[in-house]
């Protein structure tokens, strides 16, 4: 045999950063038309709200933030969704399994994926909202745009894994991720204020990380601090939605 | 190094879905390094189940097994890096080419920097693949991607090969190149644990035979000691008439003197008695002996 290199935890991370490589190799194509995708939707928006409403900026600013969120929620969920059900119902998952690398290693990957597209399509959307006047972000608010960027991508990436592995086909993944991005939008205040929100749905809007993802990105592009109750909330919907998913992939695994 | 413990030691394996349903069923059987035992049984009988216990996907509800002396279960990855597996419904990724396929596998396998062009290579030219390296694997046949598989398999030279019908869909010229290769990791000292359909195979390669039936290792031995099962057991094919475009019906006797009864009183013109096949025996031990009395060859 041939022996294998590194301690464990070198392993582990030498396998995940592989397992990423693999997958960033397999869905190159799909990820820069969906990312492409989810900057052109904040800009179909922006310019609607531009003909509705020309002069006032504030508006156009939140739509576009809106259309933002809603594209990154899109591009997270169905790249990282897609991913794992294509492997898990067409083999792929199997032959994973043959190698000697551990089932964190695998969700660690896909994981790593969708912070990487939170990453991207937050910076593709601050680039845009710069060129059209809209708002410029600081350098000195970079760091926190990358950590709520990062954040975004990482609970968006959890909700993902979950739906891919829960899935029973492709076509229902589709399905799935659709309807959940559809329901998303329509619960979370992305276009408008948490308190515009009839009573009721309020409580099922702060479970939605759209919310905290369009609350933060706000406080950025308005230069205010970043909120603590919409931070806290977006980091306990990642660890929640992290916690189901490795709950949910051991049972998917092993059947 | 525990290179004294069995390769493979499976005790009192038995493992129940949810519903209950028993897939395994008390499996007792361990092999030592050079022994391919393969697993015979019909579709459904609990061999793909087997292996998935033996590799560590699925926990067996009792028994246990041992991989080196080690719970295949616990540290998965550990003993995954000491093995080869095909699985029997793997895929190959679709838009990947062959080459990075290897490479990254090479990789995944904790294959030294160094060691990971002279690792795909060797399995490269084992397995054949030359010719589709640029490939994507979506455009290869059903064939070619098991010859890929079974390349990823042998990538870090593993001590145990577990192969889940290697040869499925493969033509008779790339079923032979994998026999050969499965054969030069036997002589090699491999452990080989192969299920398949194709009775040929496990009769070349095999120098152990398995049957698995409702989820129970009924019969484990030696090849020699499965045919002796049978007793003096024969089988007769009877000649079919010139120019008739049918093959000869075959019956299986007890005794020599029995087939030859049975010749003169059918009045036999023409026909041969030989040694029982694989085949013979395992449609016996299916359980469905009747039929072979007058079945076509």
């Amino acid at each position: 045999m041939i022996a294998a290199t590194g301690n464990r935890a070198a392993r582990s991370t030498a396998a995940w950063l592989y397992l990423l490589l693999l997958l960033l190799r397999k869905e190159v194509t799909s990820t820069l038309a969906t990312v492409a995708n989810s900057v052109l939707l904040p800009i179909c928006i922006c310019y609607s709200a531009f003909m509705v409403s020309p002069t006032n900026i504030d508006v156009q600013r939140t739509w576009a933030i809106g259309g933002l969120v809603v594209g990154m929620g899109m591009t997270c969920l169905t790249q990282v969704s897609f991913a794992v059900a294509t492997d898990r119902l067409r083999g792929g998952m199997r032959l994973i399994a043959t190698l000697p690398v551990s089932a964190r290693a695998y969700i660690a990957s896909h994981l790593t994926y969708g912070v990487m597209l939170g990453l991207l399509v937050a910076g593709s959307g601050a680039v845009f909202l710069r060129i059209s006047g809209l708002t410029a972000v600081s350098w000195d608010a970079l760091p926190q745009l990358i950590f709520v960027a990062a954040l975004s991508g990482l609970s968006l990436a959890c909700i993902g894994v979950a739906i891919g592995i829960w899935t029973p086909d492709v076509a229902t993944a589709d399905t799935v991720v659709s309807s959940a991005g559809l329901v998303l939008a329509i619960v979370s205040p992305v276009f408008y204020p948490l308190s515009a929100l009839p009573s009721y749905l309020r409580p099922i809007g702060w479970l939605s990380p759209y919310t905290h993802i369009a609350s933060l990105a706000s406080d950025i592009a308005n230069a205010r601090p970043l909120s603590l109750a919409h931070l806290s909330a977006l980091a306990a919907i990642a660890a929640g939605a992290l916690f189901s998913t490795m709950l949910l992939y051991r049972r998917g695994t092993t059947r | 190094m525990k290179t004294s413990l069995k390769p493979i030691e499976c005790r009192n394996l038995t493992f129940r879905y949810r519903g209950g349903t028993r897939a395994t069923d008390d499996v007792t059987f361990s092999l030592c390094s050079g022994d391919l035992l393969c697993l015979l049984g019909p579709n459904g009988a609990g061999k793909t189940t087997l292996i998935k216990q033996i590799i560590g996907d699925l926990r067996p509800t009792t028994g246990s097994v041992r991989i080196f002396g080690e719970d295949p279960c616990a540290p998965r990855a550990e003993i995954k890096r000491r093995m080869g597996i095909i699985p029997q419904s793997a895929s190959l990724f679709e838009n990947l080419s062959v080459i990075v396929h290897l490479n990254s596998f090479a990789a995944l396998k904790g294959i030294a920097r160094k060691q990971r062009p002279a690792a795909v290579e060797r399995v490269i030219e084992e397995c054949g693949l030359r010719e589709m390296l640029a490939k994507p694997a979506g455009s290869l046949s059903g064939g070619q991607q098991r010859s890929v598989l079974f390349a990823l398999a042998l990538l870090a030279d593993p001590e145990i090969l577990i192969l889940d019908e290697p040869t499925v869909g493969l033509d008779p010229i790339a079923r032979r190149t994998v026999w050969k290769t499965v054969d030069d990791q036997k002589r090699r000292g491999k452990t080989i644990v192969l299920t398949t359909h194709y009775l040929e195979e496990a009769e070349r390669l095999a120098n152990r035979i398995g049957f698995v039936s409702g989820g129970a290792l009924t019969h484990e031995s030696p090849l020699d000691e499965f045919y002796e099962r049978m007793g003096q057991c024969v089988r007769l094919v009877e000649t079919p008439d010139a120019g008739s475009d049918q093959a000869g019906n075959v019956h299986v006797m007890d005794t020599v003197e029995e087939a030859e009864a049975f010749a003169r009183l059918h009045r036999l013109k023409s026909y041969s008695i030989g040694r029982v096949s694989l085949e013979d025996v395992y449609v016996r031990l299916a359980g469905h002996r009747a039929p072979l009395h007058g079945e076509n060859a």
